[in-house]
């Protein structure tokens, strides 16, 4: 084949992009091994990231046998899930297997061929438990098939692999007779239609703003037609007078389903419709396809979180590592090249089975999906839909403070006023970010229960971290990373959170007393560490004698004003001229509940 | 018989041409282009000629990609008098043009002399840091194969990081990548961005931000810190520090007694800030480069 790596690129790229349109159709027809809707991400995230290794500015100048191994290693770096790991393999395998010598620039069908064939083996090899009617198969018979026709020199590899096509898809289409859980839930297998999407891209069959596929009825909607079915049927409500559920069922626009089951159950229904007592057609109904298609779309995950990380461990046999694994649940992928290992497995202890395998060697780019609540997003009805891996939500009270965190970096920000957000408007936030793993905090932990009943609502993975105060927030924008994963940034943040040395000034609405310190009705006084510091009338003086005892080795000093406290000019001028080697910097926050926020960096 | 062996190199080191030791290498010149007109680095035209303008009439200015006709003459030169050269070259993945420009070359003289690009990934202090390490190789052994593997290994090891109090100049030469998350800030911000060996290919890497110059320094101790526990480093092989104004700032000193304090190295070398390096940085700028391994 007289292709160069510009080419290849270029097929590469298409095909990813296809793939990525058709990502949400791939998702929603996920029940294999768990149906938590995610194969669709999984697949792009792993293909999206093997292009992003590759330089685009230095794959021209790469061979064809640089540019294989470098996609290959960066799938393996960035593969998600079992459909993204299995493609990984694929992948590796082709790549171990093309050894062109320097200088060679072609691959011939029967290298293709072979390569194929070693991509289906390591895939094969390396998955615990494979399964057919899944990916695999579809890898399979994609090798075999080339292996049958490369036979023929005279036939173009683009040409054959459009010649396979129909076999894929008629694979395709009897994956639910291989594997019994999609005939249940009816529909073909994700990942194989994921494959085969890759595959068709790589064909050119398709002209690029062709989509492949019926538009898309989410798994909500269909369990929601299924219970209604079952209803209907089950309380041989099927005559006149439930008027709704018969005209609500017999205007399912049956073109838009994808379901092979619920297709079938409207057909049967409408039959039934128009007979009047018919039992056992309804008793099929019930207990073949509508209560089989729920339990399927609705089942007991056992193992539930999703957990993917990269063990470098230069010492460590494989064999017996994955039998260590093996315990720890299933769904076990280990892809190993030189002393890097890449696992993917489901269990229920992911963060012990990391500190686990922390002592076996370095462990990075760490990943844990809650498949429960991914599975709760796929058959809910408001479903997200994610379109990033990890988001930043704070909360904070202030539109200056807003802006200054908006400021730092990539951050969703939910402001509010004096009212505090309330558990609905926390959870739409979340919902807002779109993305998989979000991080959460809030600038005062009043909020708090609010946020953790938000949490417990949404389909995210989350990290809530228990900040306090505002100034907390700013530390947070400084440590994290969007090119960090959730526990990393995690980690950092929490490490850190205290770093910022701050005190705060308010306002007395009564007299007291606290810390011995005497506040009259009116009186500024300020705050350090949740003991009064200092009191005063004048809020000036308050300011300048608080930083004067304050004041350790910090050189910079940090004003930010509340909402009704603009003027702090004069009072700043002042002070630099007090406080000489430090630099004094204020800005508007808008805070409501204290006058002013001192930090000391 | 010992090979003859010849360097050439750009002159965005990080390092002053006399801190190499070295006798046989070649220097070329990135063209500047101040207001449309065309510099080359000189006795006049310096890191500081160029900060000043900056501050001073808020000139524009930009590199261009290292000329094809200067390295040809260097290579013609040398093809008779050596028998490998070594190019020591900015990071591809800052001036793709200059990479491919270098491997055409390569590739023409593959049957007259030997060409080993070294793409070191790097800009500024780490190319000048990745370069000394090539010299003190090159002074043990003439293995080639041997000094070209050990030398791509160097290179992964090896991590820059820039506080740069205004990141507009790495903006304008369009090579600001990911650590763009760091820009339009309200709040007054010193933006640390990293050239990171093992991360290279990603560009710039917005590594964190500190408040203070000191807070900055801060931020780079601990990334570097983490970086070794990563690799089982102990003792670092080479450090080299500069400012682009003055050796003598403050948050110089501050960066180097921070390193003093906290790391173990065996080298601790002061750079020596260059005229086209300031194109990219703009003033103030204050830039580490650590050799791991």
């Amino acid at each position: 084949m007289d292709i160069n790596t510009i080419h290849i690129n270029s097929i590469l790229n298409n095909s990813c992009n296809l793939l990525s349109r058709e990502k949400n159709y791939i998702n929603n027809l996920n029940v294999f091994p768990v149906p938590d809707g995610d194969t669709g991400l999984n697949m792009i995230l792993t293909v999206r990231g093997a292009l992003n290794s590759i330089k685009p500015h230095s794959f021209k100048a790469m061979s064809i046998q640089e540019y294989v191994d470098c996609f290959a290693e960066g799938a393996l770096l960035n593969s998600r899930g079992c459909s993204g790991s299995i493609l990984a393999l694929f992948c590796k395998g082709i790549s171990d297997s093309i050894k062109l010598t320097d200088g060679t620039e072609s691959i011939s069908n029967d290298k293709l061929s072979a390569a194929l064939k070693k991509g289906c083996e390591t895939a094969y090899q390396n998955t615990i438990n494979p399964t057919e009617g899944t990916m695999l198969t579809m890898m399979r018979v994609l090798s075999q098939k080339f292996e049958q026709l490369s036979s023929d020199s005279s036939n173009n590899t683009l040409y054959l692999i459009k010649k396979i096509i129909p076999s894929l898809e008629e694979t395709l289409k009897n994956t639910p007779e291989m594997l019994p859980v999609l005939k249940k839930a009816g529909v073909v297998d994700s990942g194989a239609m994921g494959f085969l999407i890759l595959v068709k891209g790589i064909s050119f069959e398709l002209e690029y703003n062709e989509s492949i596929i019926k538009p898309i009825f989410s798994i909500a909607n269909i369990l929601i037609i299924s219970k209604y079915v079952r209803s209907f049927v089950s309380h041989k409500k099927y005559g006149k007078r439930n008027r709704f559920i018969r005209t609500f069922i017999t205007n399912v626009p049956l073109k838009n389903i994808s379901n092979i089951n619920l297709t079938n159950i409207i057909n049967m229904l409408n039959n039934l419709l128009q007979k009047k007592d018919n039992g056992k057609l309804a008793e099929t109904i019930i207990r073949q396809l509508a209560d089989e298609l729920s339990e399927t779309w609705n089942p007991n995950i056992k193992y539930r979180y999703c957990t993917e990380f990269i063990l470098e461990s230069e010492n460590l046999d494989k064999a017996e590592f994955e039998n260590k694994l093996k315990e720890w649940g299933d769904s076990l992928i280990i892809i190993h090249s030189n002393n890097i290992f890449k696992i993917h497995i489901h269990t229920n202890k992911p963060k012990t089975l990391l500190k686990f395998c922390e002592e076996l060697g370095k462990i990075s780019s760490t990943k844990i999906d809650d498949m429960k609540k991914q599975h709760y997003n796929l058959i809910s009805e408001d479903r997200a839909y994610y379109n990033k891996d990890i988001a930043l939500l704070l909360i904070v009270n202030g539109t200056g403070f807003a802006d200054i965190l908006k400021g730092l970096g990539t951050v969703e920000i939910l402001c509010y006023k004096k009212v505090k957000p309330s558990v609905n408007q926390i959870h739409n936030a979340l919902l807002k970010t779109r993305a998989k793993n979000i991080i959460a905090a809030a600038d005062d932990s009043d909020i708090l229960p609010a946020l953790k009943s938000a949490i417990t609502l949404s389909k995210s993975n989350i990290e809530l971290i228990e900040s306090k105060n505002v100034v907390q927030l700013i530390s947070i924008m400084y440590y994290y990373s969007e090119i960090q994963d959730i526990l990393q940034n995690a980690k950092a943040i929490r490490e850190n959170l205290d770093n910022i040395k701050f005190c705060k000034i308010a306002r007395a609405t009564r007299d007291f007393t606290e810390d011995n310190v005497n506040v009259k009705n009116g009186d500024f006084f300020s705050i350090y560490q949740n003991r009064m510091v200092f009191s005063d009338r004048q809020k000036g003086t308050v300011i300048e004698r608080s930083i004067s005892k304050l004041t350790g080795m910090e050189n910079l000093i940090t004003i930010y004003c509340g909402k009704k406290e603009n003027n702090i000019d004069k009072i700043v001028s002042k002070l630099q001229s007090k406080f000489e080697n430090i630099t004094f910097e204020s800005y508007f926050g808008g805070q409501d509940r204290y006058n002013y926020y001192i930090t000391f960096e | 018989m010992k090979k003859k062996i010849l360097v050439i190199t750009g002159d965005n080191l990080g390092i002053a041409n006399e801190q190499i030791g070295y006798k046989d290498v070649a220097f070329m010149k990135f063209p500047v282009i101040i207001n449309d007109e065309e510099y080359r680095e000189s006795e006049e035209y310096t890191a500081a000629y160029l900060i000043e303008r900056f501050k001073k009439e808020k000139v524009t200015a930009h590199t261009q990609a290292l000329l094809k006709g200067d390295l040809i003459k260097i290579v013609e030169a040398a093809k008779d008098n050596y028998d490998v050269i070594f190019h020591v070259m900015m990071g591809s993945n800052m001036s793709a043009a200059t990479f491919q420009m270098c491997e055409q070359v390569r590739k023409g003289y593959k049957d007259i002399i030997p060409i080993i690009n070294i793409d070191t990934k790097q800009v500024i202090p780490g190319v000048g840091s990745i370069l000394l390490r090539l010299i003190d190789l090159l002074k043990t052994s003439d293995d080639i194969a041997e000094i070209t593997a050990k030398i791509t290994e160097i290179t992964t090891n090896t991590f820059t990081y820039l506080c740069l109090p205004d990141l507009g100049f790495l903006q304008r030469g369009g090579r600001i990548g990911k650590a763009k998350s760091l820009l339009g800030s309200i709040l007054k911000i010193i933006p640390v961005v990293g050239l990171l060996g093992d991360e290279a290919d990603l560009g710039f890497l917005p590594i964190g931000k500190g408040r203070t110059k000191q807070a900055a320094n801060r931020v780079i101790i601990e990334n570097i810190k983490q970086k070794m526990q990563k690799y089982k480093i102990e003792t670092v092989k080479q450090i080299v520090i500069m400012h682009m104004e003055d050796n003598d700032f403050p948050e110089l000193k501050d960066m180097e007694a921070q390193i003093k304090r906290e790391l173990k190295f065996e080298k601790l070398i002061i750079g020596h800030p260059r005229f086209c390096e300031a194109v990219h940085t703009g003033p103030g700028a204050c830039i580490a480069s650590f050799s791991l391994k």
